[in-house]
């Protein structure tokens, strides 16, 4: 405290994080996205077929297909709205990760509070061959962030990229 | 491998890990099936039934030993010396590669669960900052491994933090004391009295209820026996002043529990100002003590209320930033503290500062809409219910929902009026409260990053609802106006300036 020096600021001319350009995510994200709800719509379509084989009332039958019908329509829709969404930008000193259509987030997370970062990959992403790298902060689960879809080279490089500048960064 | 520094190559758990995998995942399995094990039994199975299920639960062990090869066989663990890091590979179906810089390690420890002994090997956990998932352990390590690594680990942990554990053992040695504060009998009752008693309120009820219960149930039980007795047990709604009695009965119990409550929990309350620590000591049936270092407190709150402020009381809760626990368990409570010990508090933890500037910043009135729903909400589901089941008369009906919709309203209102989020040069603050005050401090370089959330129908009003993400917890701030991004840029610069630690 004693040798900082306490000159003003000019909060205004400050960098801005509403100004940086973000990085998309693969498309192949959105391909696993729908196979995700795809997977799910077919666990539904079976629940309801087993309805149907034991005579379940027509109206019920109807209106449980119409609800289906709305709901994976608005998920695949959603899908496609949210792929745009996602992107993450790397600053000098921090990490942005953006996503959401309905409600639009932004986390940033400074590289001097990175605890540490993780690449992982699930079956779906072996198929498509993504990757999706994990940043955990102390700040609990609202502030780890998660970005998806990313070619697998490019995740482990923004991981090693990462832990570099942890250890520059956050050593002091 | 005696050449090379120890763990640099990419190494596998000990062979006896395969067999570790292979019982945890088999137990995990059978746990998750144990209903159709039962299921099974009771049916007292006939031949080719048997026969099939012996010959699904072989191909599940089999296909389960495959399973905990390949997990085996992909778990990689290495010390990467050149970037400072340990790094650890795993998975099968799903993979991971985590990567743990040695200075953001906390801890290091061994773990044993029954398998890990029978086979005699050891987990070794790394434990960092941050919440109980994301702690990083390496299972079925031989002892002689185990030992290794924790060993380097902790030392390259060590050589990075090393000043600090110095500093922080010596403190405790030699602490002269500053200043003390202690609770006597009347102020323990003061704050009893003027704490709110709706927790007390619950428990008396859910007390009652059960009480109500079970007696009804008896009695119910001897109707015919008790007949004319039971017939002569008031319903409830009799009459009004059975309600008014029953109400003001309530109210004398919660509020005599309550104080029993703050007496059980802050008996003999002592506080004390060393050097380098606040030491707290309270509690009539468990005594608990602890020493808070400023550097460790993350977020403060202090609460009062319009009562307790004339009797000069204020509770502060401290939330500590803790490498072993889960965010939130770590909160200390300290009340009644007057207005100087509150300035001796603050000053201590946080130094005195003076800032330069003060900027503060309200809600947008879009927020009261939002409140206002949830306090409609109620309402509506009460009619629809009415309208089904006609449980009271429609005019009382009305009544109830007028007088309830109009304090709502206005609570509502009260809330919305006090919300405000206050930047200073080193501080962020956020005050909220109708009757009970709450005011949310931190200290803007402990903040571990933040979150901006722009919902559709905010964005024509240029609104955003932010959260400040802090080891001690979250702070969230709803529909405040685009003007307020100049200062979270702010609060970004001053983060990634900082070179101070944060715990």
């Amino acid at each position: 405290m004693e040798n900082f020096s306490n000159r003003s600021i000019d909060i205004d001319s400050l960098p801005n994080f509403e100004e940086v350009d973000y990085q998309t995510i693969s498309s192949k994200y959105l391909v696993k996205s729908n196979i995700q709800t795809t997977i799910f719509l077919v666990i539904v379509l079976v629940g309801w077929t087993t309805f149907f084989y034991y005579q379940a009332s027509i109206t019920n039958l109807t209106m449980a297909m119409v609800a289906i019908f709305l709901y994976f329509s608005f998920r695949y829709w959603n899908n496609y709205k949210v792929q745009k969404t996602y992107g993450y930008a790397l600053r000098e000193k921090d990490i942005l990760f953006r996503r959401g259509f309905f409600v639009n987030a932004v986390t940033v997370v400074p590289f001097n509070r990175i605890q540490h970062v993780s690449v992982s990959r699930d079956a779906i992403d072996k198929l498509l061959s993504i990757s999706s790298v994990q940043v955990f902060t102390a700040g609990g689960s609202g502030s780890d962030i998660n970005i998806p879809g990313l070619p697998p080279d490019l995740a482990v490089k923004l991981k090693e990229g990462l832990a570099n500048k942890l250890t520059t960064n956050g050593a002091d | 491998m005696e050449q090379t520094k120890a763990f640099e190559v990419p190494r596998r758990q000990s062979v006896a890990g395969v067999a570790l995998i292979y019982l945890t995942t088999l137990y995990r399995f059978l746990r998750g099936f144990w209903v159709l094990g039962v299921y099974f039994i009771l049916q007292t199975p006939t031949g080719p039934a048997v026969y099939y299920a012996l010959l699904g639960l072989g191909v599940t062990a089999v296909v389960i030993l495959i399973y905990s090869y390949l997990y085996y066989q992909n778990f990689l663990f290495h010390i990467d010396y050149a970037r400072e890091e340990f790094i650890l590979q795993k998975g099968v179906v799903s993979t991971e590669n985590i990567g743990v810089p040695f200075d953001k390690i906390q801890q290091v420890y061994f773990k044993r669960n029954i398998l890990e002994r029978i086979i005699n090997v050891y987990s070794v956990v790394i434990d960092t900052a941050g919440s109980k998932s994301d702690e990083v352990s390496i299972q079925a390590l031989s002892k002689e491994d185990a030992d290794l690594l924790s060993s380097i680990l902790t030392r390259v942990k060590g050589e990075n933090i090393i000043n600090d554990e110095t500093s922080e053992n010596s403190e405790s040695i030699s602490s002269p004391e500053r200043w003390t504060h202690k609770l006597d009998f009347l102020t323990l009752l003061k704050i009893g009295i003027s704490t709110n008693y709706i927790r007390g309120l619950a428990l008396v009820l859910a007390f009652f209820t059960t009480l109500y219960n079970e007696l009804n149930s008896f009695f119910q039980d001897y109707a015919e026996e008790m007949g004319e007795y039971y017939e002569r047990v008031p319903e409830p709604s009799d009459s009004v002043g059975f309600f008014f009695f029953l109400f003001v009965m309530l109210l004398l119990v919660s509020i005599l529990i309550t104080v029993l409550e703050v007496f059980i929990k802050y008996y003999g309350l002592k506080l004390t100002q060393t050097r380098d620590s606040l030491e707290l000591e309270m509690g009539l049936k468990t005594n608990t003590k602890v020493a808070v270092q400023p550097r460790r407190v993350q977020l403060m709150q202090i609460i009062t209320n319009p009562v307790q402020k004339r009797f000069n009381l204020h509770e502060i809760r401290i939330s500590l930033a803790s490498s072993e626990n889960s965010l939130g368990k770590n909160r200390i409570k300290i009340p009644g503290l007057g207005k100087e010990e509150l300035v001796k508090v603050r000053s201590f933890l946080f130094g005195d500062t003076e800032s330069l500037f003060e900027q503060r910043f309200n809600p947008h009135r879009l927020m009261l809409l939002r409140r206002f729903l949830l306090v409609i909400i109620p309402v509506a589901i009460s009619y629809m219910l009415l309208w089904w089941f006609a449980y009271m008369h429609f005019t009382w009906w009305a009544v109830i929902v007028i007088i309830y919709t109009v304090v709502g309203v206005l609570y509502q209102f009260k809330r919305f009026e006090s919300l405000k989020l206050i930047f200073t040069e080193e501080f962020l603050q956020k005050k909220q409260g109708v009757w009970n005050k709450r005011e949310e401090n931190f200290e803007i370089f402990k903040m571990q990053a933040i979150t901006v959330k722009q919902p559709l129908w905010y964005k024509r009003k240029d609104l955003i609802n932010v959260r400040f993400h802090t080891a001690g917890g979250d702070m969230t701030f709803r529909a405040v106006n685009k003007t307020i991004i100049p200062y979270l840029n702010y609060l970004l610069y001053k983060v990634e300036s900082s070179t101070k630690r944060w715990m």
